[in-house]
């Protein structure tokens, strides 16, 4: 089953983050990927996340696609106009590559090349908006695509602990509109905020993927409460990790991941996982889980 | 007003390394305002540049830098002046730079940066005086919207110039990740528009922008 044939049958949905490195190495992540094929419904592959110039997405996509796993083409609006983009879509759709992630993007302040030129010449409803366009045989401008026209699986993102909440609500419910079949949210650690969101979200009738970080030491969570907009890490978990020594570090963290996975699945259609270099550890964290 | 900040010291002199003999052109509007071109910003320039060894051979301070034919003519005047500089120092933005890279035939050398269009925005007592602050409020992009979104510009209030609401940037005090001490474009457009009872702009879809009608450079007529 295509990840698209699961969202259509209702199944509860398990995605993996994987954030190539910069540099050309695939292979751990194929390996990664392989082991964890008969639990995980889709791997996302980030688009030079936190901007910083690294493999491209599309690259560990095809490797992926090749070893027979599922992957999800994340692309951001950031580094590419609306040619390159669609052009970039027409690319993933030959290599059979259907699922894509539209976001905006980091913006090159934030990366470790501040001289780069942002480009954001569309946005991420635009960029939906143009998918659609395409799968109908047009791209952007109006002109004739050649057939077999592609086919896609989109998927768009939103930010539940964004405060105010209501500018994300109506930015979802306009990627809703532009075909976002389905969301995978920034990462959460409260499930008060979480409900809330997803009192709001439900009426858009669109499956929603909780997103899940796996806390690595007390520091990243401090950070991610200093920088990181709409995530909050509550004292509980920072002291846990605190007080961890460090060989047990990964068995707390997965300890609060699965935790909070418990807590959150109920309330959503599945947990996107985002180990932040920690890909090794998405089996146990499954495990604990019971995924 | 087009905002500029002058050049260091250190990076003028640079520029003027291969001169000894400087005209200087400021202007009576942005760059006086902005305190990067106007009669004290030429005067102390003049001082400078004679401590540093070089020669200045007279200054003009027009109107408005950026209308040629009357800087043309003001020009007449300083004509000796301009003919045995070898260089003329501009304290202006862009616009008044081109003016006389078009009217005389001298190396025309920029000492400031032009960085934006923005109105002076408010007046700060600061321990050193009064201090004009200007804000970025137009990118000049050729299709104005400001209608649709409370008469605030996404193009340039938000970073990334988003058009269809923000991304997931915005900090928990309103500000904007991308630089923590200007507001996110995008809550300022959210509030204003809740404040006026329509937000139903916000959930209308907004196009892309059409970048036809910015081909550099552009052109137009007024008739007089």
């Amino acid at each position: 089953m295509t990840f698209k044939e699961k969202i259509k049958a209702g199944k509860f949905l398990v995605t993996v983050e994987f954030g190539p490195e910069k540099g050309t190495e695939t292979q751990p992540f194929i390996d990664i990927g392989a082991s964890l094929a008969s639990r995980v419904d889709g791997f996302n592959v980030t688009d030079l996340q936190s901007a910083v110039m690294r493999l491209g997405s599309l690259a560990l996509c095809i490797k992926l696609k090749e070893a027979g796993l599922e992957p999800i083409l994340q692309m951001t609006c950031r580094d590419r106009n609306r040619l390159a983009l669609q052009s970039d879509l027409l690319s993933a759709a030959a290599f059979g590559i259907e699922n894509v992630l539209a976001l905006t993007g980091d913006h090159p302040m934030l990366g470790d090349d501040h001289a780069a030129k942002p480009v954001f010449d569309y946005d991420t409803v635009q960029l939906l908006d143009a998918a659609r366009k395409m799968e109908q045989g047009q791209d952007a401008a109006g002109n004739k695509l050649a057939e077999p026209f592609p086919h896609f699986c989109l998927g768009a993102v939103v930010n539940p602990g964004a405060d105010p909440l209501e500018p994300q609500l109506i930015k979802m419910e306009k990627k809703v509109a532009a075909g976002a079949e389905f969301f995978q949210t920034q990462a959460v650690y409260e499930v008060d905020t979480f409900e809330k969101f997803i009192r709001q979200a439900e009426q858009f009738q669109v499956p929603i993927m909780v997103g899940i970080v796996l806390l690595k030491n007390a520091g990243m969570a401090k950070y991610m409460n200093e920088h990181v907009s709409g995530v909050h890490v509550p004292d509980n978990y920072i002291k846990r990790m605190a007080d961890a020594p460090k060989e047990q570090r990964v068995a707390e963290s997965i300890a609060i991941a699965s935790e909070l996975i418990g807590k959150l699945k109920g309330m959503c259609r599945g947990v996107h996982i985002m180990p932040i270099g920690w890909e090794r550890h998405c089996g146990k964290v499954l495990d604990a889980a019971g995924l | 007003m087009v905002v500029t900040v002058q050049k260091s010291r250190e990076e003028i002199l640079k520029k003027l390394e291969p001169f000894k003999k400087v005209f200087l052109s400021g202007c009576q509007s942005c760059a006086t305002t902005c305190r990067t071109g106007g009669e004290r910003e030429l005067k102390d320039m003049t001082q400078f540049l004679t401590e540093s060894g070089k020669e200045v051979t007279g200054y003009l301070l027009p109107e408005k830098g950026c209308l040629l034919p009357p800087v043309k003519k003001e020009l007449r005047a300083s004509q000796k002046a301009v003919d045995d500089a070898e260089v003329i120092l501009l304290l202006c933005c862009g616009l008044g730079n081109q003016v006389l890279t078009e009217i005389t035939k001298k190396v025309v050398v920029p000492g400031c940066d032009t960085l934006f269009l923005g109105p002076e925005w408010k007046t700060e007592i600061s321990p050193t005086g009064l201090v004009n602050t200007f804000e970025e409020k137009c990118s000049l992009c050729g299709e104005c919207i400001l209608d649709l979104m409370g008469g605030l510009c996404p193009h340039t209030l938000c970073a990334k110039g988003l058009l269809n609401g923000p991304c997931g940037g915005t900090t928990k005090d309103g500000k904007c990740e991308v630089n923590g001490d200007r507001l996110c474009g995008w809550i300022l457009i959210y509030n204003r528009l809740k404040e006026i009872g329509r937000l139903d702009l916000m959930k209308a879809n907004q196009p892309a922008k059409d970048w036809s009608k910015k081909i550099k450079p552009l052109r137009a007529k007024a008739a007089v």
